[in-house]
């Protein structure tokens, strides 16, 4: 294993952050990464929430219709 | 470039008839910056995908970066789940090191030649790839640690 030479970067805890988000929805999420700005079952919808509420530039995520393992 | 450790993404899932007593897997997620044209970046989440041959990200993507899919080349993709079509189009991909991790941090930037399917919209998720992330970086998956690294060397 390398040096690492900085701190190592934390993991976004996103699915906290997001519990109580309708499964299926497009997510804005602060440019801080701590709190859902917006939600709804469109990205766009989700987008314009969040510049509604000045998040112009929001991490966009999606919560999966089903919790399901990838392959 | 410095070597930078990242934690894994840990998720549980809840039991099932395969894990009676549920399951707990470590992903390797990082958030990027991915941007077109020269247009507004759009901030996602990445899986740092050895599986991937290149850069792929959902197909509701592109219209939020301002790429109109009629444009863009498309190819054919097969996966676990069977073909897909991928449009594709260059785009800068950022990961924001220096903004979402301790100091000091340096950014990783590079140009790619990505791909946007509809296939990945169910997840609302982008894979970095072979081709564009893994030949221009050194990776180290060490779960049993909880970290995989990054670096140039």
């Amino acid at each position: 294993m390398p040096q690492i030479t900085t701190p190592a970067i934390p993991a976004l805890d996103i699915e906290k952050l997001t519990e109580g988000v309708p499964r299926g929805s497009w997510v804005a999420i602060s440019a801080a990464h701590d709190r859902v700005v917006a939600y709804g079952p469109s990205v766009d919808e989700a987008v314009a929430e969040a510049a509604s509420q000045g998040e112009t530039a929001p991490l966009i995520v999606r919560v999966p219709e089903s919790a399901m393992l990838f392959l | 470039m410095p070597v930078i450790g990242c934690r894994y993404t840990q998720v549980q899932f809840e039991p099932n008839g395969a894990h009676p007593e549920g399951l707990r897997v470590a992903r390797p997620w990082l958030i990027a910056r991915i941007a077109a044209h020269g247009q507004a970046p759009l901030t996602c989440r990445v899986c740092l995908d050895t599986g991937a041959d290149y850069c792929v990200f959902p197909l509701t993507f592109a219209h939020l970066l301002g790429l109109n899919v009629a444009d863009m080349p498309e190819s054919v993709t097969s996966g676990v789940t069977g073909k897909g079509t991928v449009y594709h189009a260059p785009v800068r991909v950022v990961i924001p090191f220096g903004e979402i991790g301790p100091k000091p941090a340096v950014d990783i930037s590079f140009d790619v030649m990505a791909g946007f399917t509809e296939g990945l919209d169910a997840q609302g998720i982008g894979l970095l790839g072979q081709s564009g992330f893994f030949d221009r970086y050194k990776v180290i998956f060490n779960q049993k640690r909880g970290i995989f690294t990054i670096s140039t060397d």
